[in-house]
């Protein structure tokens, strides 16, 4: 169990597909946990909450400032503060990385750029909310018309040597189109390495509309896809860090923000 | 009150069934008993709005269609009653009609890319919910499915002609001449439709009650900046509605007087301590939650680029151009950098620290200037956030995607 000096405090991230937990103390992550959102943000950040508890061994009574962000912010108990997972992914990305100048954050069904500002606050920000497409779930949907596991998508990508060019805009005539490309017998992995290019494209167009700033952090899960990372460092033209538990960065961030909050009121975390 | 807005919906339940009269004075009882409206003057200017409505629907006078943009001192002037088929598409929503009115428009095969303000028109055209024009005038500014929408309306619940008013793209005298003659020639047309002689001495009274109202207005702009947050921003936006329909009529000056009035004897309250904002285009007319999410994340919607008075005051011995000028002024009808001064001016007044822009889905005329409105505004410190949706239409609406844009929006200017 790790040692701190009582300055104990959690930030939680529901999503719309993931719930995460992060405990800090002196600036460092203490725990994590991670669970499937479900049909309840409440229940997910209960369960993400003590999953991270108990990895640290500690227990409900030792935590200070909690702070709530994703999707899901409103409906967890127990939050002090929410806080929108665009100010959490920012400040998350500038502790790993602190010369971080814009961070990609694909999540479950939206994806943002943010660009940073000082000291990891969000300057500038542009959200794709409207459809699914370009999201985790857009992955999803392609892994399961593939009859491929997703965990697999990033390792098949990077053995085609071309990308099928998918051309539809929605996740329901992609996923159509993708069913057609493999009826045509074109190769998996040039299907996916499409796909991902797909992806890529749509943040493009989201990093043109704020200005390309480096470097560039991605967080949020799909950023363990190393294939979807590939291919928007190909399309922006530069590297594209991905920082350790890219799916923690905004759960990281609330609890960053958490430990301001109790520094700043002078509260024992 | 639950029972009289059952009863309203009863009546405009079938619109067929041609009780939108009734509907209508329906709704006046329910304004008369309904205590919760936070000015008064609000009340009035609801009151005021239903009893046009009234008479528009009873058939006992005659009625014109009108565009958002067209002087209504002109109609006053002759006896006609205005009627806003833009209005109309709005109260759909408001009267949650919209779902029925846009069925009804996609029926007629109306786009369904198209403005909803003006498809909801369109649908309760085909509904038969409009009442009969004499005839129906719009200006060619700003959207541009005006014409084509009031030709189509104008058909379905006439049939009764359109008057188009080509309203030019430029500042200049030759183009307000070139308006002020079609705003005659409109003039004396629908006096001909209507039977009806046009006494210049009408409509130089018409001018000077819209001068009277307008001065009003201004009062009622320097109580709101000098007590930023004293009126919500979507009480305000209510405004475009009576400036649209009431200029030059003494109702028009009686709501504006009761508005100037009201808020200049209102208690004194502490200023919005959070970050100040302004609200670009309309908010939805359906219940949102938009204003609250930048509310609960600390900021305070302080004044709206509708609402700023954007004409002087017309000569009633020069009435057509005057108000031709009023048009041709409006802040959708010039340039883009123009109309970036004029915001950046409404924000120093203000003390603005930001703005919110709601792209209304459809709405080319607001949208299509955005990025250079952005970089304009950014460039002068103030940051646009841009909130996309429908003004009509509540299906399909992310709440969640909404509240977190404009809390992450409002903590970017913490």
């Amino acid at each position: 169990m790790a040692q701190h000096d009582g300055r104990l405090v959690a930030g939680i991230d529901v999503g719309s597909v993931s719930g995460e937990a992060v405990l800090v103390a002196n600036g460092r992550v203490v725990a994590h946990g991670t669970v499937p959102t479900g049909s309840s943000s409440r229940l997910a950040g209960e369960r993400a909450l003590a999953l991270a508890l108990a990895q640290a061994g500690v227990g409900a009574a030792d935590l200070g400032y909690v702070v709530a962000t994703g999707y899901g912010r409103a409906a967890v108990a127990g939050a002090r503060r929410t806080v929108t997972e665009i100010t959490c992914h920012a400040r998350g990305a500038w502790h790993l990385i602190p010369d971080a100048a814009t961070v990609i954050d694909i999540g479950g069904q939206d994806s943002k750029v943010i660009r940073l500002g000082q000291r990891g606050t969000a300057a500038d920000f542009v959200m794709n909310d409207r459809c699914a497409a370009g999201t985790g779930r857009f992955l999803e949907v392609m892994a399961r018309a593939l009859e491929v596991p997703l965990e697999r998508l990033g390792e098949l990508s990077q053995r085609a040597s071309r990308a099928a060019p998918i051309s539809a805009m929605c996740t329901v005539f992609a996923e159509s189109e993708v069913v057609s490309l493999v009826a045509e017998g074109v190769p998996v992995e040039e299907i996916v390495a499409g796909l991902h290019g797909a992806i890529a494209e749509r943040i493009f167009g989201m990093v043109q509309r704020l200005g390309l700033a480096t470097p560039v952090v991605m967080t949020g899960g799909v950023a363990h896809n190393a294939g979807v990372v590939r291919a928007i460092a190909r399309r922006l033209g530069c590297e594209v860090a991905v920082p350790p538990g890219p799916h923690l960065v905004g759960a990281l961030g609330a609890a960053l923000i958490a430990a301001d909050m109790a520094a700043a009121s002078g509260e024992r975390g | 009150m639950a029972f009289l807005d059952a009863l309203r919906g009863a009546l405009l339940a079938n619109p067929r069934l041609g009780l939108v009269a009734p509907a209508l004075q329906v709704e006046l009882l329910r304004l008369r008993l309904d205590r919760s409206y936070a000015w008064r003057s609000q009340r009035l200017l609801q009151e005021t709005a239903v009893r046009l409505g009234l008479r528009a629907y009873r058939g006992r006078e005659p009625v014109v269609f009108t565009s958002i943009m067209v002087p209504p001192e002109l109609l006053y002037a002759l006896g006609l009653v205005p009627f806003g088929v833009e209005v109309a598409g709005a109260v759909t929503s408001m009267l949650g009609l919209a779902s029925q009115c846009l069925a009804a428009a996609e029926r007629a095969w109306a786009p369904a890319d198209s403005c909803s303000v003006l498809r909801a028109a369109l649908g309760g055209a085909e509904l038969g919910l409009l009442p009969r024009p004499l005839a129906a005038v719009c200006t060619s500014c700003p959207c541009d499915s005006t014409a084509k929408v009031y030709a189509h309306v104008a058909r379905q619940a006439g049939p009764a002609p359109l008057l188009l008013l080509d309203v030019p793209y430029e500042q200049s005298p030759d183009a307000v001449a070139y308006l002020a003659e079609q705003l005659a020639a409109a003039t004396a047309t629908l006096a001909e439709l209507a039977g009806r002689k046009l006494e210049p001495a009408r409509l130089a009274e018409a001018v000077r009650l819209s001068n009277e109202a307008r001065r009003h207005v201004l009062a009622v702009m320097a109580q709101r900046r000098a007590r930023p947050g004293l009126l919500a921003s979507s009480d305000a936006l209510g405004f475009v509605y009576p400036w649209s329909l009431f200029l030059g009529s003494p109702a028009g000056v009686a709501v504006f007087r009761s508005y100037a009035e009201e808020l200049a004897e209102a208690p004194a309250r502490p200023a919005p301590e959070g970050p100040r904002l302004m609200w670009l285009h309309f908010m939805p007319f359906y219940a949102h939650e938009l204003v609250a999410a930048l509310e609960g994340a600390g900021a305070a919607v302080v004044c709206e680029e509708m609402t700023q008075l954007y004409w002087d005051e017309a000569d009633p011995a020069q009435p057509f151009v005057g108000l031709a000028r009023r048009c041709i002024s409006h802040f959708l009808n010039v340039p883009t950098e123009e109309r970036i001064e004029r915001l950046l001016a409404v924000a120093r007044d203000y003390q603005v620290d930001g703005a919110v822009h709601f792209s209304h889905h459809g709405c080319r005329q607001s949208q299509g200037a955005l990025r250079v409105m952005r970089d304009g505004l950014a460039a002068a410190g103030v940051p646009l956030m841009e909130v996309e949706g429908d003004l009509i239409d509540p299906r399909g609406r992310g709440e969640g995607q909404h509240r977190t844009r404009l809390e992450a929006f409002v903590e970017t200017l913490a």
